[in-house]
């Protein structure tokens, strides 16, 4: 039987950083997996949860777990839907929704070790970098390892490893909804995260995250107050970039 | 504008103010950095800490579970040791209480308790011609400086020694040196004679015994064993989540409470069970000997039996007050007690709903958690904050109280009618 695979990409990726989205797509189709897109996505009902409209959620989310109980498996890099998916349709809405829901590091590394796929790294000068644990995919769902065991294939890149991390680690600052509510303190806190609490080294270039919202926010706090050369990607970006 | 978006955007003004404070900054960064290095300490001594704060979360759990019948129990035994015993339903009774207490008093010492805030107590008792001092060194300099406290152990947090030297130099008519020790030293001058001065007595606790009545009181200056200990009343004020069985239980919260506050143990822990009394002419007992005479214990429910009735709410009223999450939050790392009306941080929007400012004031606390979850991480007592945040979201929403901006944001966000 095959496998019917949906890649849900979720609101944030899609409208913000359809860049970021793109090396999803891209790392796919050099390592052939395949994977069903949807044409059209509607809210996963996240934001409305985590922001006090619960009731507000229940309709779309009928309509999306309709849509992906025809699937064996949902795989997305948003962390946020993933627990709407997850967790909280279930223990909020009353919901069930049938196929497992991973994100995309967790489906990634699953068929890196099944020996499904086999990725191939250029040896490309050393390069160093830190990985960000997502609040909502870290403290929140525990996916501490995958994300990190996928970067630690990679020849010549070092990871650097800051004093808090993994279920200690400290958030971006874009979470629960403050960086609508409250732009510019989110993006202060970010700032303050990789400053003050990471104390990222001079040499180091690279960020590289598992969430689309903290990808955004750190981005703002690199471009505002960092003052210094910075890129902030995905596991997919990264491994793009190595991939021969 | 509706009256709503004038509550938040006067908080976020605060806020915003507050982040750009460069004074705060360095203030609040010593504060983050030492607390975490004399916890990391106090734990790597005491490693079972952890074992023992989740005896203690059960203890908390099944106190709350019967409560009643913990308050019954208080009230017989208190009253059998000759003290007196008060259940105040809300904070205006409670206040009323401790006034009819207070009466004719001209001195009134004070230590540290944030409970006691709900009664608006020192203005209250000023009101009634009353002199009260904040004893604990930064409430003093808060009281003084007519300022809020910013964390709910270290009140001043927030305030460098310079501010605190010139303050002194104007109390005391002396010209004060910024040296730290020095300003310690005033101070302790300065309120010796308050002390000895002073009428009543008021105080928290950390814990109430209802075994044995008693009440635990945890500092580390002094000044409450003190304000305990010297006048004729003693009046302590305490929620009734304070409320555990026994001793040994006490006992337990002692250790867990001071290793998770960054300290290795307490420098004073004091115990009081009623009046002072002796028996040492003919046995015959005489209540008031060299401590207080009359000993009063208001228990203070004021929507504390509200939120002991919910689930998910309830686990707030397990709060030790240790203050841990607020160095691990990192919306407080940059704010302060902004971050909070005058309970602070994530916990300090629920318990401001419920104790103090209601959800008008809690509304704005709520939207500016994260929902990291780092503070339950750190949490002895496991508080699930964000759970608790869902809730009061959904609370303010149902109120129709959510900030205009955020709605719209919403709206455009999901595609989804949040009217």
């Amino acid at each position: 039987m095959v496998k019917k695979v949906l890649l849900w990409q979720g609101c944030n990726y899609r409208k913000n950083l359809p860049n970021d989205l793109n090396n999803i797509f891209t790392l796919f189709n050099k390592l052939n997996i395949e994977v069903t897109t949807l044409e059209e996505e509607l809210c996963c009902g996240f934001p409305l949860i985590i922001g006090g409209f619960r009731n507000k959620a229940k309709k779309n989310a009928k309509e999306i777990i309709e849509t992906l109980n025809r699937f064996n498996l949902v795989v997305t890099p948003c962390p946020a839907c993933q627990r709407a998916f997850k967790e909280f349709y279930m223990s909020k809405l009353g919901l069930k929704i049938k196929p497992g829901v991973v994100h995309v590091t967790q489906f990634l590394w699953g068929l890196i070790k099944k020996g499904k796929i086999k990725p191939k790294f250029k040896h490309l000068e050393e390069e160093k970098v830190m990985y960000h644990d997502p609040c909502e995919l870290g403290r929140h769902m525990e996916v501490y390892e995958e994300p990190r065991k996928i970067i630690s294939l990679i020849p010549n890149v070092k990871l650097y490893k800051p004093k808090y991390t993994k279920e200690k680690s400290i958030c971006c600052g874009g979470g629960g909804l403050l960086a609508s509510f409250f732009p510019t303190l989110s993006v202060k806190i970010a700032a303050r995260k990789l400053i003050i609490e990471d104390e990222i080294p001079k040499d180091l270039k690279l960020i590289v995250t598992a969430c689309p919202q903290c990808i955004l926010t750190i981005r703002r706090a690199v471009d505002i107050f960092l003052n210094r050369e910075m890129k902030v990607t995905n596991v997919s970006g990264l491994l793009i970039r190595f991939l021969t | 504008m509706s009256v709503n978006d004038e509550i938040y955007n006067s908080y976020l003004r605060k806020l915003g103010s507050a982040a750009r404070n460069s004074s705060l900054r360095t203030a609040l960064e010593r504060a983050i950095e030492s607390y975490r290095r004399n916890r990391d300490e106090a734990f790597k001594l005491y490693p079972y800490v952890e074992r023992k704060a989740s005896k203690l979360r059960k203890i908390k759990k099944n106190s709350l579970l019967r409560i009643e019948e913990l308050i019954k129990q208080t009230r017989d035994v208190v009253e059998d040791l000759k003290g007196n015993f008060y259940m105040a339903e809300n904070a205006y009774k409670a206040l009323e209480y401790v006034k009819s207490v207070v009466k004719g008093a001209e001195t009134v010492v004070k230590s540290k308790s944030l409970t006691m805030e709900e009664l608006n107590i020192n203005s209250e008792l000023e009101r009634i011609g009353c002199k009260v001092f904040e004893t604990d060194l930064g409430e003093f300099i808060i009281q003084q400086l007519k300022s809020k406290p910013m964390h709910l152990l270290s009140p001043a947090i927030h305030i460098p020694r310079e501010k605190v030297a010139k303050l002194l130099s104007k109390i005391t008519g002396k010209k004060l040196p910024a040296e730290i020790p020095i300003l310690v030293k005033e101070v302790r001058n300065y309120l010796r004679q308050k002390f000895v001065e002073a009428d009543v007595g008021l105080t928290g606790a950390n814990a109430v015994v209802a075994e044995t009545g008693s009440v635990f009181i945890i500092e580390n200056e002094g000044n409450a064993r003190l304000v305990s200990g010297l006048p004729e009343k003693h009046i302590v004020v305490a929620g009734i989540e304070k409320v555990i069985p026994t001793l040994s239980d006490a006992m337990l919260l002692v250790e867990v409470v001071t290793r998770y506050a960054n300290y290795k143990a307490p420098t004073y822990v004091s115990i009081v069970s009623g009046p002072s009394k002796t028996g040492d002419i003919e046995k015959k007992i005489v209540y008031g000997a060299h401590g207080p005479k009359e000993f009063h214990l208001v228990l203070l429910d004021n929507g504390r039996k509200e939120m002991a009735k919910d689930p998910v709410y309830r686990q707030a009223l397990y709060c030790l007050r240790c203050g841990g999450c607020l160095y691990e939050c990192p919306v407080y790392s940059l704010v302060s007690g902004y971050f909070g009306h005058v309970y602070m941080g994530g916990i300090g929007a629920i318990l401001t709903r419920f104790l103090l400012g209601g959800l008008e004031k809690a509304a704005p606390i709520a939207y500016t958690c994260t929902l990291c979850g780092r503070c339950k991480k750190h949490c002895p007592m496991e508080i699930d904050v964000p759970e608790m945040m869902l809730k009061l979201r959904e609370e303010i929403v149902g109120k129709g109280m959510v900030p205009f901006k955020l709605k719209e944001n919403l709206k455009n966000a999901t595609g989804v009618n949040t009217d």
